[in-house]
């Protein structure tokens, strides 16, 4: 799959498709990493009508998984969040299936992997920090910021614990963006640099020593495909609970 | 009509209860361990990052308070403190909802 | 790292926010819906199926239990028939014996009063019997000649001596 790549990092680079585009004076050129996240969506979209068109009583396989991943992820929102969450459902699907997918095609050959870029994975992190805030002022109004103040703490100690609590929010978007991004490309730079051992091998004829290394690449893809998924659970997980804390208040 | 037939509704009466409980109570005791199991590696991954993170947020943060005030390095120590404790206190909520999960 | 390349930031982030945008209509408008419908129609028809199930139970329950209640009755109903016929044959049993009981006393009473008479009668021949014994007897003896009613002055005097 690295044929063409020289560097381990080359499969990161963003090239544009077709011309230059600019709104407000910002480049918003379409490009690989863009066409990837439309085919995600298109994926997505497609994978679940299909899977759900015979609305079988008694599910085929398809429609058990799509069914599977519905129920996964409505039984994940009411585990943290309640039946409050319920709203909030095709949100948090959404959030679940585009990681997922992302992820997932990332592994295929020459693919581009979206969730490898950490601007995209901040700015869904940010989005959900952004939203998770709005629901706490939304439904407990200023009472909301009581949520920094550590119940039980001695007061000699709220100047100390009050930044401190604020802090630990504010880094939950990074740490949920870094993690993600990280995985991505960690995985990816290994997969990369194993296939570069295992082409020229395989191309020199030395078949025996580029054996270890496929069998290396094929138990990293499989551990690969193992995080794509849980990191897509990860980070709807982490969702829920941010959704949980803005929903009730409590840490 | 025969000899057995009170036993044979009883048994009936048996299957329809385990129907409703399956339908109703939702999972049995595997699938339950299996999500326990998911939701204790979710949990080592978000511990995972914590620590990192508070340090260079609070670094990052005090990097900037003391580029605007001019009082470098003495905010870039004292929040990379703060982003260390709020990395704690991130790692040890983790923690307890583990508890409070494994409960 | 071509991640950090700031010129890619911008065109990211339009396009992310396009497909996300997008794919959270798909998903809310579209397709979730949909999942919904059919998983909620699948509970509904389990749901439906154990309450028929549970309904058909409660219906063979009451069929066993209006059997059961019939046999008890039958026998109920056998029982006191029996109780009754055997009342009827006691009772009849009793006026027949109470019947012969009565016949029976009648006869002994016709029987004794018959008994009596001839007694009495007995007893008053025994008396002329026994004076025209006395005077003969007497006759036979002395040679005197005893009048037949003065004998049996006599032998009453002595049977009331005697008596």
């Amino acid at each position: 799959m690295a044929a063409e790549h020289h560097s381990p990092l080359e499969q990161f680079r963003v090239e544009h498709i077709g011309g230059n585009l600019s709104l407000g004076g910002y480049d918003i050129s379409f490009n690989n990493s863009a066409l990837w996240m439309l085919i995600a969506v298109a994926a997505i979209t497609v994978f679940m009508l299909v899977g759900i068109r015979k609305q079988a009583v008694v599910p085929g396989r398809w429609q058990a998984l799509v069914e599977f991943l519905y129920d996964f992820v409505a039984n994940m929102l009411k585990e943290n969040v309640g039946n409050e969450g319920r709203k909030y459902f095709p949100w948090v699907f959404s959030i679940f299936m585009f990681v997922l997918f992302c992820n997932l095609f990332g592994l295929l050959p020459n693919s581009f992997t979206v969730t490898s870029h950490i601007i995209v994975t901040f700015a869904l992190a940010l989005m959900v920090f952004i939203i998770v805030t709005a629901i706490g002022f939304i439904r407990h109004g200023l009472h909301f910021l009581s949520f920094f103040v550590p119940k039980g703490a001695p007061a000699w100690l709220l100047p100390l614990m009050i930044p401190i609590e604020i802090i630990s929010y504010f880094i939950r978007p990074m740490s949920l963006s870094v993690r993600l991004f990280a995985n991505m490309v960690a995985g990816h730079v290994m997969l990369v640099v194993l296939g570069s051992f295992v082409l020229p091998l395989g191309l020199a004829g030395a078949y025996i020593s580029g054996i270890v290394p496929v069998a290396a690449i094929t138990a990293i893809i499989g551990l690969e495909f193992l995080i794509a998924c849980l990191q897509a659970y990860v980070f709807t997980i982490l969702t829920c609970i941010y959704l949980n804390d803005a929903v009730h208040m409590n840490h | 009509m025969t000899e057995n037939d009170p036993e044979r509704l009883q048994k009936l009466d048996a299957r329809l209860k385990a129907a409703r409980e399956r339908i109703e109570g939702g999972s049995g005791a595997d699938r339950q361990q299996s999500a326990a199991d998911s939701k204790l590696a979710a949990a080592g991954w978000r511990m995972s990052l914590e620590l990192v993170v508070g340090i260079v947020f609070g670094l990052g943060l005090g990097w900037l308070v003391d580029f605007s005030l001019g009082t470098k390095p003495w905010f870039m120590i004292i929040f990379m403190f703060l982003g260390l404790a709020a990395g704690i206190l991130n790692i040890m909520r983790t923690a307890r909802d583990i508890q409070r999960h494994q409960r | 790292m071509p991640q950090l390349d700031p010129t890619s930031f911008s065109p990211q982030l339009f396009w992310l926010a396009i497909a996300f945008i997008l794919l959270y209509l798909l998903m809310s408008r579209l397709v979730l819906p949909r999942v919904g419908k059919v998983l909620g129609q699948r509970e509904e028809r389990i749901q439906g199926n154990l309450e028929k199930a549970v309904k058909l139970k409660a219906e063979a329950e009451e069929v066993l239990a209006a059997y059961q209640k019939s046999i008890a009755d039958a026998r109920a109903e056998a029982h006191s028939a029996l109780n009754q016929a055997a009342a009827e044959i006691a009772a009849a049993t009793a006026a027949r014996e109470a019947d012969f009981a009565r016949k029976l006393a009648e006869q002994t009473a016709v029987a004794e009063s018959r008994i009596k008479v001839s007694k009495t009668q007995a007893l008053a021949d025994i008396r002329t019997v026994a004076g025209d014994l006395a005077a003969a007897m007497t006759s036979k003896l002395t040679g005197v000649t005893v009048n037949g009613s003065d004998a049996g002055g006599a032998v009453e005097a002595v049977l009331k001596e005697r008596a």
